[in-house]
């Protein structure tokens, strides 16, 4: 029995631990006997061969004859249901499964709430068999589209979208299932189409969890919108990544939330754009000026909002495929700025400046507004120092990320940082597999852009692609007895790594690069690998040592997804 | 050097794989469903498709993680369903349907109802642990989460056991 998370309930004997342990056991001791074993392998030859479907050769028992014919009742009872149901064009799945597959429904082109056709009845969602692709019995229909979810824990999952012959994309995003609130709006798109995820309760099981439903939402434009979140497309590893952008203008007006949505072609003139409001005006009734334009991008019109109407918070926030960001917001000074301007950059790229000069929080929205010339350790630091310049103190910061596939400098996912109180600005910048990390981190003032650690690719090559992207755990460590010498520093952070694993999971800790490289540090990345066989795990360990005196600091700590490696992002995913 | 596999071979090792990993997925899917039954047949049919696709589950550094995956996959379709006949059987005859045996020793048998009454991540990571007996990493990989979360499932969910087991079992 393995006991690597034994000891995770604290000190002393778990009784909980125990019991399941003990259970454990004699339920192992109930497993099919080698006879039955060896008969069961022949069924499944039998059936292998034949081509049916796979079934025991018994008879399953039932308590009572009647129970039969209630469990059909009971499905039909569903179906009668659920076509009253208003949900009548979203495919319900369960939010408590891992994962599952669901055809995505078209939505109504009238608002939901109009719609009388009765739903399809529910049906068992199909294999969703990880790795390989379950072989098709008739020929599919090239528009038929299925979403799989994959919850990654209680509220957030992970989706794919896919036609029949390929992955179109993935999202991923959270929803308090136990707190949702019917305004707020959860959407992604993918391949042009815009989804939106919704939650309903479960009326066939009032006190389990509540199901999520999908639908295309191509009433978006017109629908009335409260809060925002966008699922970020993800990319699939080795795959392509999805070739639009999900733009958000997400503000808040004191007690008048409004939001703005948007979608940019990657490429200039390329598909079909929108660039529209939640439901064209503010709740409050107030029109928004334009539409107007967008110089460099062909079609795509901004609308804007006045502070005067309550808005405190504007953002125009790119989400190019990969990212895992969600949305901006800048707070105006006081409702005095006047309305943005946007401008592209490069491709998905936007800039958007507030014209009042006066209010430095708002000087610059989007920081990436630089010439693009590469994604190499030069580039990238001439784009780090020149972003830092441009950025006014409390601005958030997006990370940065450089893709050379397409040329462009996007937003990335890794880590959003206003910095603290003095005024500190981290950035992290990640060529999409293709060149190297880069850590910026000004330390003590963004009025001082400071150089950052690259991290060769070699160091990150062996890691699946979502290894770094994402900060999944973060906790703060108090890091006591700093020193001049990093290499003290480094074997302090190692240290704690190890005190912090299991004894039968080892830290196995590598310091990979400390900054600066002298004096007392700011940043330790540290590689974790456990080791062992193929489906070895590992992870990337950021430290970051703030606040306090020097020799006594407050540690993030962020601690990268683990992954396997030998069976390849497959199976990571 | 490309070893190419004949069929014949092949089949020698799926069938050895199925020899070592139907016991096993047998009980971890007894304790999943509270059901033998329906267990031999989740594990059957997850290894029918380990069987159908093994020329590719072969060359997987780790096929058993693979079948698991599919198996419960394929469980929580079946869980669903039994949810739903259940309810709907409680509100046609206004009372809860008969238990049915669920292969597990009696006097374990409530435990494991509250094991599967855990969230589904939690109970996934305790049966996969305890019952099956998978390294975290391997857990890890079935459920498609990091080692840390698994964790953080298996403390979570032996604190809710505590909680709800209090007093109820000896």
């Amino acid at each position: 029995m393995n006991s690597e998370a034994n000891g995770l309930g604290g000190n002393g004997p778990d009784p909980i631990d125990d019991r399941l342990r003990a259970a454990g056991v004699r339920m192992r001791e109930t497993a099919p006997d080698a006879a039955a074993t060896r008969q069961a392998l022949r069924r499944l030859h039998e059936t292998a061969t034949d081509g049916r479907a796979v079934a025991a050769d018994r008879t399953p028992w039932m308590p009572y004859a009647w129970a039969a014919g209630l469990a059909a009742a009971a499905v039909i009872g569903i179906v009668a249901f659920t076509a009253r149901s208003p949900q009548e064009t979203i495919r319900e799945i369960p939010a408590d499964t891992t994962p599952a597959t669901v055809p995505v429904a078209p939505a109504p082109t009238d608002p939901p709430t109009t719609v009388d056709d009765p739903a399809p009845a529910p049906t068992p969602p199909p294999n969703t068999d990880p790795v390989v692709a379950p072989p098709s019995t008739a020929p599919a229909d090239p528009d038929e589209r299925t979403v799989t979810y994959e919850f990654r824990d209680d509220d957030c999952f992970a989706m794919s979208l896919d036609a029949p012959d390929r992955r179109i994309g993935r999202a991923a995003g959270c929803i308090p299932l136990d707190a949702f609130d019917a305004n707020h709006l959860y959407l992604t798109l993918m391949e042009e189409q815009l989804y939106r995820v919704n939650v309903v309760p479960d009326e066939f099981d009032e006190a389990g969890r509540p199901l999520l439903t999908i639908q295309t939402f191509p009433n978006w434009a017109s629908a009335s919108c409260g809060l925002i979140d966008a699922f970020p497309p993800e990319n699939e590893p080795g795959t392509e990544a999805s070739s639009l952008v999900m733009d958000l203008i997400a503000c808040t007006g004191g007690d008048r939330p409004v939001a703005l949505a948007a979608t940019i072609p990657q490429e200039q003139g390329v598909a079909p754009v929108a660039f529209t409001t939640g439901s064209g005006q503010f709740p409050g009734g107030t029109q928004l000026t334009g539409p107007v334009p967008v110089t460099g991008l062909i079609g795509v019109e901004a609308y804007y909002g006045s502070p005067a109407d309550g808005v405190r918070c504007v953002a125009v926030t790119p989400l190019p495929a990969g990212s895992s960001w969600q949305e901006m917001c800048w707070d105006t000074v006081d409702g005095a700025a006047a309305p943005p301007a946007v401008t592209a950059i490069h491709g998905s790229t936007v800039q958007l400046d507030l014209a009042d000069e006066a209010a430095p929080t708002a000087a610059i929205i989007d920081a990436l507004g630089l010439p693009f010339t590469g994604c190499g350790g030069a580039d990238i630091e001439t784009m780090i120092t020149s972003t830092l310049d441009r950025i006014g103190s409390g601005v958030m910061f997006p990370a940065l990320r450089c893709d050379d596939t397409s040329g462009v400098l996007r937003i990335a996912g890794v880590l959003l940082q206003n910095g603290p109180a003095d005024g500190g600005v981290e950035v992290y910048a990640r060529p999409d597999r293709f060149g190297e990390w880069a850590h910026g981190d000004s330390g003590t003032s963004v009025d001082a852009p400071v150089p950052y650690v690259v991290i060769p690719h070699e160091l990150w090559s062996p890691w699946p692609g979502d290894t770094t992207a994402y900060a999944s755990d973060r906790s703060d460590v108090s890091f006591g007895g700093t020193s001049s010498d990093p290499a003290v520093n480094a074997a302090a952070v190692t240290g704690i790594l190890d005190e912090k694993a299991d004894p039968e999971f080892p830290a196995n800790a590598t310091v990979l690069a400390t900054w600066p490289q002298t004096g007392i540090p700011t940043l330790v990345i540290v590689q974790q690998d456990v080791g062992g066989d193929d489906s070895v795990v590992g992870a990337v360990h950021y430290v970051h040592l703030t606040g306090g005196p020097d020799d006594y600091r407050v540690a993030d700590w962020f601690t990268s997804a683990l992954c396997g490696r030998g069976g390849g992002p497959d199976l990571c995913v | 050097m490309v070893v190419l596999m004949t069929d014949e071979a092949r089949t020698e090792t799926f069938d050895a794989f199925f020899v070592a990993e139907f016991p096993r997925l047998v009980s971890m899917l007894t304790a999943w469903s509270g059901d033998r039954a329906t267990a031999e047949d989740l594990a059957q049919d997850a290894l029918l498709q380990a069987q159908r696709r093994w020329a590719e589950i072969v060359r997987l550094d780790n096929p058993g993680t693979w079948v698991r995956r599919v198996a419960l996959n394929r469980s929580a379709n079946e869980g669903r369903r039994r949810r739903r006949e259940h309810a709907a059987m409680r509100r046609l005859s206004g009372a809860a349907p008969e238990q049915r045996y669920d292969g597990a020793p009696f006097h374990d048998t409530q435990l494991w109802e509250r094991v599967r009454a855990l969230s589904p991540n939690q109970r996934d990571a305790i049966v996969l642990h305890y019952v099956d007996d998978l390294p975290l990493a391997d857990i890890a990989t079935v459920l498609g989460c990091g080692i840390g979360t698994v964790k953080t499932h298996l403390q979570r969910g032996r604190r809710q056991l505590a909680t709800t087991l209090e007093g109820g079992l000896s």
